[in-house]
C-alpha cells in the first residue's frame, strides 16, 4: 500500500542575518496510513520544522513531500489551505486558542472556516468536546479554563474536522503528568477507533512509546528509527 | 551601560530591519500628515489673506473716507499737518478690465500714486524697466501678471476707464515683493492724475496712508486725526481694513485649525501606536533583562533612548515628505478650484518653524509613545510579562451607553437652543460666546458618539453575521482595541461632520439665492460699464440713460448707483436706485414692514430700506430712524423695510436716487436695469444696444439669466475653499485608519497565524480586515453624517441670529450619500494593505514560541 504522507530528500533552510540555518537536511520519511509515529530529538533538532512542513504551514526549501499523494510543491496557496483545513488537525504545544472565542467557538472554528454551520456540524463539534470531557464548559474563554482544559479544546478542535492526520507538537509539554496521560490516550483512541493517522513531536520517552514506530532527528537529520514491538 | 543599550536596542534596530524600519515609516507617517497639513494650511491662509487684502507698504494708519465717492484732496495737507504725522501719501484707487482684440481679458486693481513720493511707503521691486514718471498714461505691473498674460516692458496694454477704451503704456514690471503682492498680482500702479480721470476723481483721494514720526504711538496720532478730520473719516490700522478682512477670515481660519488639530492628533496617534508595537514586540528581551536583574529605571532609559533615536529619523524623513507632499495636494487643488488659482507658491516652503516643530514632534512624540507600555511593562513581574495580555468588550457597556446618551442630548440640546431666534433667548450671548457655545455642543455631540461607538458598531456586525467567522473576528478585534477603533473612526466622523454641515449651508443659502434672485431681479439685462459688481468703479453718466432709453426695445432703463456710506462710524453699503422706475418692475423681499406703503415711502426720499444683515448689524427695525453721514454734515431717514439681501456683511441701505443724488453730490452711475417691451427678445435689443451706443465704451451687458449663474458660482465658490480643507481632513482620517490596522495587524500576527493553520485561505483573512475597515468606515460616516446634518441645520438656522439672514435648512442628501459611500470606499481601499500584510505574513513564524 502506498503511504498516506512521503518525505523525499526534504530540506529546509533558515537565514538570520548572514547566516544560514539547515533546519532540515535530507530527511526522507514514509507514514501508513492509521501508522502513530513519534518524533524525538533535542531541542533545536527541526522536530517543529519537519511537522510545520508536513501540515502544509511552510514550504521546505528542497526535496518533496506527498500528502495522499499530492505534491505539496506544486499546491497553491488556496490549495494547501484547503488541505490544513479538511485533512489534517493540528495540536500546538502553546494551543493557540483565539482569545475572544468561547470553548466552542474555538473548537468550531475549523468548520467555521469551512462555511459549515449546519445543525449537525455544530453537534459534531459538541460531540468531540464531550469527548474531551469539555462538554460542560462549552461558554467558558480561555482565560478561564486550565492549561489542560485549554489543550482539551485544541485537540476537540483539531479532530472537529474528523482529519485524516492528526499532527501534535509537543502536545503534553505544558501539561502535569496526568493531563498528559489523558491527553496521548485520547490520542491513541483517535488512532484505534477512527484509523486516524498521528504524527507527534515529543521529547519525553514515555509519551513517544504511544507510537507505532519511534523517529528521532538531530541536526535536521534522521538518525534513528525504531519499530515498537 | 551602554553595552547593554547596545544589546536591546541598537542590536534590535540593526537586526530587526524591517520592523525598525516600519516603526520609522509610522513616525515619518505622523510627520508627514502634521507637516503636509500646517504647510497647505499656511499657505491658503496667506492666499486667501492676498485675495482680500491690499498693501499699506510701511504705512502704519490709513485715512479713508466715509463716502464711495472718496474725498477732497485738500485733506491731504490736513492730514500731514496733524502732530506725528511724518508722510501722507494719498492714493486713487479703483478696479478696472483689461482689454485684448475687443475682448475682456482680467481685472486690474490700480492705484494711482505720488509717483514722486510713494515710494517712501511702499516698496516697488523693479525686475523690468522703471517707475512711472509723474502723468501720462504709463503704469507699472507685476510681472507675474504680466507673465501670465504675455506682456512685456514697453508695451501697451488696453484698459478701460470713464472715457472709454484707453491704451497704456507699460514702463516698468515689479516682482511680488512689497506692493507686488497687492490683490495677488492683479494690481499695476499709475500716475494718481491718471487714475483721476480714469475714475472720475478729478480733485479728490480714496486713500491717505500715513507714515509716523519717531516717538509717537499709532493711538495717539489716530485720536488726533479723528478729531481733525471730523467723523466723515476713517482712521485706521492699515492690517484691519481690517476688520472685514478678518471678518471674512474668522471662519476660515477656524476651519484650518480644526484640521490642524485633527491631523496633530492623528499624526501623534499613527507615531503612538507604532511605537507601542515596537516596545510590546520586546516584551520578552525586556522581561529577560529584568530577570537578569537589570533596573527598571535604566530600562525605561533604554527605550526612550531608542525612541529619540527613531523619531529624530522618521522626524527628519518626515519633515522633508511632508513639504513635497504639501506642494504637490496645493498644486493639485490649484487646478481644481479657481477660488484658489493663485496659491502662494512661495508659502509653501517649510518655514524653520515648521520644519523645527516637525523635527522635535518626532522623537518628542515617539518618546512619549514609548514611556507607557515600557512603563507598564517593568511594572509587572518578569514572568506575568512573558503572557500575552487580552482585553475584550469588558462591561463597561451599560454605563458607557448611558453617559453616551447623555453627552449626545446635551450637545443636540445645546445646538438647538442657538436656533431659537433672539426674542426667546433668555440669555443674550455675545457673537464669541455663541460660537464657543456651539463649539461646547458640537464637542459634546462628538464625544457622545465616541462613546456609543463600540456598541453601534457591535450591534451593527451581530446583525450582519451572528455566526459567520469573518464577522465575528473583525468584530472581536475592533473591541479588544476599542480606544483605537474608536479613534480612527472619531477621525473620518469629524472630517465628514465638516463636509455635510458645509455641503447643508452651501445648498441652503444656494436655494435662498435663487429664491432671491427670481424674487428680487425683475429686469431682464444689466447694463453696466463693463464688469459690474461692487469693484468696479468705472462709472457711466446720464447721458448714456438718455440714450439708453431711445433704443428700440427697451421699456424701462432704471439707473442705479452703488457706494458706500458712514453710519455710526462704520461703513455699510448705499444702493441708490431710482425708486420711480424701480418699482414698475421689481419688488422689495420684505422681511419686515407695512407693505402696502413702501413704494410711495421710498419714493418721497424721506425714507430708506435696509438689507436683513444691515437690520441685524445696527438694531433696526422699521419705522426707527437712521442718520447717515452725507459730504455736508448728516441726513436723517425712516426706516420704511426690512429688505430680505444676499451677503453677510454689514449689508445694504436702499436710498431713492434723486436723494442720494442731491445730498451727497455724486451724480454717477453704476448701471442700469433694463425691462424690455413685449415682444423684442434679449438678444436682438443687445446687440442693439452694443452697436449705437455700446461703440467704445465697452459695456458689460448681463442677463437675468448671466447674473443668476454669475451669483450662483460665486456662492459654490466661496464653500470651495472650505471643501480643500475639508477633503484634506478626509484624507488624514483614512491615514489614520489605514495604519490602525496595520498596527492591529502586527498585533494579531499569533491569531492571525492560526486562523491559517487551521486552514482559513488568504482571502478569509484579509477579509477580516476589509471588515473592520468598511465596519470603522460606515460607523463613522453614519455618525458624521448624522451629525453633519444636525450641525448643519443649526448653523443655517442660527444664521438668523449670527448674519441676520432667514434660510431655509435643505438637507444635502447627495452629499450625504456621496459621503458615506467615499469613507466606506475610502477605508475598503486602504484595508486592501493590512489586509494583504495578513494574508500573506509567515504561518510559522506567527505560531512558533521563542
Ligand atoms: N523562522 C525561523 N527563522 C530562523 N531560524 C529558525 C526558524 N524556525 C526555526 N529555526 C531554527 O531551526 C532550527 C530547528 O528549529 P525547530 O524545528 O523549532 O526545532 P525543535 O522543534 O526541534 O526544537 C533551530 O535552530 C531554530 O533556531
Ligand atoms: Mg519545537
Amino acid at each position: 500500500m502506498k503511504a498516506q504522507v512521503t518525505l523525499e530528500n526534504v530540506a529546509k533552510c533558515y537565514t538570520k542575518g548572514t547566516m544560514e540555518i539547515r533546519a532540515l537536511d535530507g530527511v526522507s520519511i514514509d507514514v501508513k496510513r492509521g501508522e502513530f509515529v513519534s518524533i524525538m530529538g533535542a531541542s533545536g533538532s527541526g522536530k517543529s520544522t519537519l511537522l510545520h512542513l508536513i501540515g502544509a504551514l511552510d514550504r521546505s526549501t528542497a526535496g518533496e513531500i506527498y500528502l495522499e499523494g499530492k505534491a505539496l510543491s506544486s499546491l497553491s496557496d488556496d490549495a494547501l489551505s484547503d488541505i490544513r483545513r479538511e485533512r489534517i488537525g493540528f495540536i500546538f504545544q502553546q494551543f493557540n486558542l483565539l482569545p475572544t472565542l468561547t470553548s466552542f467557538e474555538n473548537a468550531a472554528l475549523p468548520t467555521l472556516l469551512a462555511g459549515r454551520a449546519r445543525r449537525e456540524d455544530r453537534e459534531r463539534v459538541r460531540e468531540m468536546l464531550a469527548a474531551v470531557g469539555m462538554g460542560d464548559r462549552l461558554d467558558h474563554k480561555p482565560e478561564e479554563l486550565s492549561g489542560g482544559q485549554m489543550q482539551r479544546v485544541a485537540i476537540a478542535r483539531a479532530l472537529s474536522m474528523q482529519p485524516a492526520i492528526i499532527l501534535a507538537d509537543e502536545p503534553t509539554g505544558n501539561l502535569d503528568s496526568k493531563m498528559g496521560e489523558e491527553t496521548l490516550a485520547i490520542l491513541k483512541e483517535c488512532q484505534e477507533s477512527y484509523g486516524q493517522t498521528i504524527i507527534m513531536v515529543t521529547h519525553d520517552a514515555k509519551a513517544a512509546a504511544y507510537g507505532d514506530r519511534i523517529i528521532t532527528l538531530k541536526d535536521g537529520k534522521v538518525v534513528e528509527e525504531l519499530e515498537a514491538i | 551601560m551602554l553595552s547593554v543599550f547596545g544589546q536591546f536596542s541598537l542590536r534590535f534596530i540593526k537586526e530587526r530591519k524591517g520592523r525598525a524600519a516600519a516603526t520609522v515609516f509610522g513616525i515619518t507617517l505622523g510627520i508627514v500628515v502634521i507637516v503636509a497639513t500646517a504647510i497647505v494650511n499656511r499657505s491658503t491662509l496667506a492666499s486667501f489673506k492676498q485675495m482680500v487684502t491690499t498693501s499699506a507698504g510701511k504705512a502704519e494708519l490709513q485715512v479713508l473716507p466715509s463716502v464711495r465717492s472718496g474725498f477732497d484732496a485738500k485733506y491731504v495737507n490736513v492730514i500731514s499737518g496733524v502732530r506725528g504725522v511724518k508722510g501722507a501719501y494719498p492714493v486713487v484707487t479703483g478696479n478696472t478690465r483689461v482689454v485684448k482684440d475687443a475682448r475682456d481679458v482680467d481685472t486690474l486693481m490700480i492705484y494711482g500714486v505720488d509717483a514722486s513720493v510713494d515710494r517712501k511707503v511702499r516698496e516697488y521691486d523693479l525686475s523690468k524697466g522703471r517707475f512711472i514718471g509723474g502723468r501720462g498714461r504709463e503704469i507699472v505691473l507685476t510681472s507675474q501678471w504680466a507673465s501670465d498674460y504675455g506682456v512685456k516692458a514697453e508695451n501697451d496694454v488696453t484698459l478701460l476707464t470713464a472715457a472709454g477704451l484707453k491704451s497704456f503704456r507699460v514702463v516698468g514690471l515689479i516682482s511680488d515683493k512689497g506692493a507686488g503682492n497687492t490683490n495677488g498680482g492683479k494690481f499695476a500702479v499709475t500716475d494718481i492724475e491718471t487714475a483721476r480721470e480714469m475714475f472720475t476723481r478729478a480733485g479728490r483721494v480714496d486713500q491717505v496712508d500715513v507714515t509716523l514720526e519717531d516717538g509717537f504711538k499709532e493711538d495717539a496720532v489716530k485720536a488726533s486725526l479723528e478729531s481733525e478730520l471730523g467723523k466723515t473719516f476713517v482712521v485706521e490700522r492699515p492690517a484691519g481694513r481690517g476688520k472685514d478682512v478678518e471678518d471674512s477670515m474668522a471662519g476660515y481660519q477656524f476651519m484650518l485649525s480644526l484640521t490642524g488639530s485633527i491631523s496633530l492628533l492623528v499624526g501623534l496617534f499613527i507615531i503612538y501606536n507604532n511605537m507601542e508595537i515596537s516596545v510590546e514586540e520586546r516584551r520578552f528581551s525586556i522581561a529577560m533583562m529584568r530577570a537578569l536583574g537589570l533596573r527598571r529605571k535604566k530600562i525605561l532609559l533604554f527605550v526612550l533612548g531608542e525612541a529619540a533615536i527613531l523619531g529624530s529619523v522618521g522626524g527628519f524623513i518626515g519633515v522633508i515628505l511632508g513639504a513635497g507632499l504639501a506642494r504637490s495636494m496645493a498644486m493639485a487643488f490649484a487646478g481644481i478650484s479657481s477660488a484658489l488659482n493663485r496659491v502662494n507658491l512661495t508659502e509653501l516652503g517649510l518655514t524653520p518653524g515648521i520644519f523645527l516643530t516637525g523635527l522635535a514632534a518626532g522623537p518628542a512624540a515617539a518618546m512619549a509613545a514609548a514611556l507607557g507600555p515600557a512603563y507598564r511593562m517593568v511594572k509587572v513581574s518578569p514572568m506575568e510579562a512573558l503572557v500575552p495580555v487580552e482585553t475584550s468588550w469588558g462591561k463597561r457597556n451599560r454605563r458607557t451607553i448611558a453617559l453616551g446618551m447623555l453627552l449626545l442630548i446635551v450637545g443636540a440640546a445645546a445646538l438647538i437652543a442657538l436656533t431659537f431666534p433672539e426674542k426667546f433667548r433668555v440669555v443674550r450671548l455675545t457673537e464669541d460666546q455663541f460660537k464657543a457655545f456651539g463649539v461646547g455642543g458640537l464637542g459634546l455631540l462628538v464625544g457622545g458618539s465616541v462613546l456609543l461607538m463600540p456598541g453601534a458598531l457591535r450591534a451593527f456586525l451581530k446583525r450582519v453575521a451572528p455566526r459567520r467567522i469573518v464577522p465575528r473576528m473583525a468584530l472581536d478585534n475592533l473591541g479588544r482595541v476599542s480606544g483605537r477603533t474608536s479613534a480612527a473612526i472619531a477621525g473620518m466622523m469629524i472630517a465628514l461632520i465638516m463636509m455635510v454641515s458645509n455641503a447643508a449651508q452651501s445648498l441652503s443659502y444656494g436655494e435662498y439665492t435663487r429664491n432671491w434672485i427670481d424674487k428680487s431681479v425683475g429686469w431682464d439685462m444689466l447694463v453696466s460699464s463693463s464688469y459690474f459688481g461692487a469693484q468696479m468703479d468705472v462709472p457711466l453718466d446720464e447721458e448714456f440713460g438718455r440714450n439708453l432709453r431711445a433704443i428700440e426695445g427697451v421699456k424701462i432703463a432704471c439707473t442705479l448707483r452703488f457706494t458706500r456710506a458712514s453710519y455710526g462710524g462704520s461703513m455699510v453699503n448705499l444702493s441708490a436706485f431710482d425708486m420711480n422706475t424701480f418699482f414698475r418692475f421689481a419688488k422689495f423681499d420684505l422681511q419686515d414692514g407695512e407693505g402696502g406703503k413702501i413704494e410711495e415711502r421710498m419714493k418721497s426720499g424721506e425714507y430708506v430700506a435696509v438689507s436683513s444683515g444691515a437690520a441685524r448689524t445696527f438694531k433696526l427695525k422699521a419705522g426707527n430712524v437712521m442718520e447717515l453721514s452725507t459730504p455736508d454734515g448728516k441726513a436723517r431717514f425712516k426706516v420704511a423695510a426690512v429688505v430680505k439681501d444676499l451677503g453677510s456683511d454689514n449689508g445694504n441701505v436702499y436710498i431713492d436716487r434723486p436723494t442720494y443724488k442731491r445730498l451727497w453730490g455724486d451724480s454717477r452711475v453704476d448701471g442700469y436695469d433694463v425691462v424690455l417691451k413685449d415682444g423684442y427678445t434679449v438678444e436682438e435689443v443687445k446687440e442693439r444696444i452694443e452697436r449705437e451706443i455700446g461703440k467704445g465704451r465697452h459695456l458689460t451687458i448681463r442677463t437675468h439669466e448671466d447674473f443668476k449663474k454669475g451669483i450662483m458660482s460665486l456662492v459654490d465658490q466661496s464653500f470651495a475653499l472650505t471643501d480643500l480643507v475639508i477633503y484634506i481632513a478626509v484624507f488624514v482620517a483614512t491615514v489614520g485608519i489605514m495604519n490602525g490596522a496595520l498596527i492591529s495587524v502586527w498585533q494579531r500576527k499569533r491569531e492571525i497565524s492560526t486562523l491559517r493553520a487551521l486552514g482559513a485561505r488568504r482571502r478569509q483573512v484579509s477579509r477580516i480586515l476589509l471588515t473592520e475597515a468598511v465596519a470603522i468606515g460606515l460607523t463613522g460616516s453614519l455618525f458624521g453624517t448624522a451629525i453633519g446634518m444636525f450641525l448643519g441645520k443649526a448653523m443655517v438656522e442660527s444664521g438668523r441670529v449670527l448674519t441676520g439672514i432667514i434660510l431655509e435648512y435643505k438637507a444635502p442628501w447627495p452629499v450625504v450619500v456621496w459621503a458615506v459611500a467615499l469613507a466606506v470606499g475610502l477605508s475598503s481601499v486602504v484595508s486592501v494593505i493590512p489586509g494583504r500584510a495578513a494574508a500573506r505574513s509567515s504561518i510559522v513564524d506567527g505560531i512558533r514560541y521563542e
